[in-house]
């Protein structure tokens, strides 16, 4: 395998650098944001490089769930952070980290003692970056999910009360939001499996082909990646959708949309 | 608490907006009206019967010979029996039909002006008093015994506006039901109110029950 050095990536950075200056020429605001957001990117992965070489070596139980106990929290908090109706501080981080936990978790667990059987099962260097693989694909699409709920109750609330008045129960009043709501967080999923291997090379494959491992070995993995991911985006989407469905009723079910918070 | 003639009764109820806790009685048959200036919580009182908003105060609704309470029966059941009809009304399906479980009947839509292609149309493109009326009848279908009516003719003309109340005034004779109706106007009030049951809400003052 080739290695890269750091001054090769030092060097690509100023792409970046220039599409800001471009950016900025053209109308647009968030250029520091651009930058900031880069800067960040490669401070995670390189902290996490370190980390993971640290965790990788150790092989301790304890270190592996304490990783992904940060990466489970930090997923479910970005979930949170992308709403622009957010439910007060902590049933929204709570209902993000049930969501993704309860299937990423339970879909990670089952993989490794029952598909790939690393020995121990808990192998970090298998499990780390498979969580990672589910929880950034699960996340983007549970947000997606819960972002359109959220929003439409806001908008739809006299649809939501019409129905309510007539005797319908809080779950028959919000299920026609609740369709929407799933339509937009599978729709992406869906169209992400039609592009595979046509119109995409999935990022983990052309790493492992990069790093020299026979195509066909790498398809297996990303296949069994594209699975799990569909199950975890699916499953996740449908908890995250009925705890925040139950977070916009009161225990008499009436809507109580003061519970959500406009993000600035 | 035994009238036998009571048939919804209400003790100290308070919303947010009212200006005071409301107590009163209705008997089968009997049209209550409510006025009042905007912002005297006429609407969040109504809502407050209906369940359908936080508030204090005791609801009880005659079945079968007994009272059933508002907060010891599951609030859907309760919202079908003592209906809330809101001023603006809302659709949440493409045709108008397909929020009844039942096709209508033509005189049912006569009897208040609709003509049956309406029934197919999509809500957007039906005025708003088209949409109340329909919206009524939506609600009527489920056989509420209280109807609670926020100002449901406020787009109508003079001639449906009559044949509204004719709707209303049959429906609580002929199925034993009461009815609260907010109104603005003085006329429609001496029209439909039963023996003087009217309550003037005001935002500072009591309302008398």
């Amino acid at each position: 395998m080739i290695l890269i050095s750091y001054w090769d990536l030092v060097a690509l950075s100023s792409l970046v650098i220039l599409l800001g200056v471009v950016l900025w020429l053209n109308g647009f605001k968030r250029v520091p944001s651009l930058y900031w957001s880069t800067t960040r990117m490669a401070a995670q992965l390189l902290f996490m490089g370190v980390w993971l070489t640290y965790v990788f070596t150790s092989e301790n139980f304890w270190l592996v769930l304490l990783v992904s106990v940060i990466m489970l929290g930090a997923a479910g908090y970005e979930i949170t952070r992308r709403q622009q109706y957010r439910f007060t501080k902590w049933h929204a981080v709570l209902i993000g980290f049930m969501s993704i936990s309860l299937t990423s978790l339970v879909l990670l667990v089952g993989v490794l003692t029952l598909t790939i059987q690393p020995d121990p099962w808990y192998q970090p260097q298998y499990a780390i970056p498979l969580l990672g693989m589910l929880l950034g694909n699960s996340m983007t699409a549970i947000g997606l999910g819960l972002d359109t709920m959220t929003r439409n109750a806001v908008q739809m609330r006299a649809r939501i009360e019409a129905q309510l008045a007539l005797g319908k129960t809080a779950k028959q009043s919000l299920d026609f939001i609740k369709q929407q709501s799933l339509h937009s967080a599978m729709i992406p999923v869906i169209n992400m499996l039609v592009a595979a291997g046509i119109i995409s090379l999935p990022g983990m494959m052309t790493g492992q082909i990069l790093a020299g491992i026979a195509p066909i070995e790498a398809v297996k993995y990303q296949i069994l990646i594209m699975l799990l991911i569909v199950a975890s985006t699916g499953f996740g989407t449908l908890i995250a959708l009925h705890l925040a469905g139950k977070q916009l009723f009161d225990h008499r079910q009436r809507l109580r949309l003061e519970g959500l918070i406009k993000a600035k | 608490m035994t009238n036998p003639t009571s048939l919804f009764k209400t003790k100290s109820i308070y919303a947010s907006g009212m200006g005071n806790p409301i107590s009163l009685r209705l008997s089968a048959g009997q049209i209550g009206m409510i006025s009042g200036e905007s912002g005297s919580g006429k609407s969040q009182f109504l809502k407050a019967l209906a369940d359908l908003i936080e508030h204090q105060g005791e609801t009880f609704v005659l079945d079968n010979q007994a009272w059933l309470d508002q907060r010891k029966i599951l609030p859907a059941h309760w919202r079908k029996k003592v209906m809330y009809f809101s001023a603006e009304t809302a659709w949440w399906l493409d045709k108008i039909s397909a929020h009844f479980n039942e096709p209508l009947s033509d005189e049912t839509l006569s009897a208040i002006g609709l003509e049956r292609r309406l029934f197919e149309q999509n809500p957007d493109q039906l005025s708003s008093g088209e949409k109340q009326r329909f919206a009524l009848l939506r609600g009527l279908a489920y056989q509420p015994t209280v109807l609670l009516l926020d100002e449901i003719t406020a787009n109508l003309d003079p001639k449906t506006e009559q044949q509204v109340e004719q709707l209303i005034q049959d429906y609580v004779q002929q199925h034993q039901a009461c009815a609260l109706w907010i109104s603005h106007d003085p006329q429609q009030q001496t029209r439909l109110a039963s023996s003087a049951l009217h309550w003037q809400f005001s935002a500072t003052a009591e309302g008398d029950a």
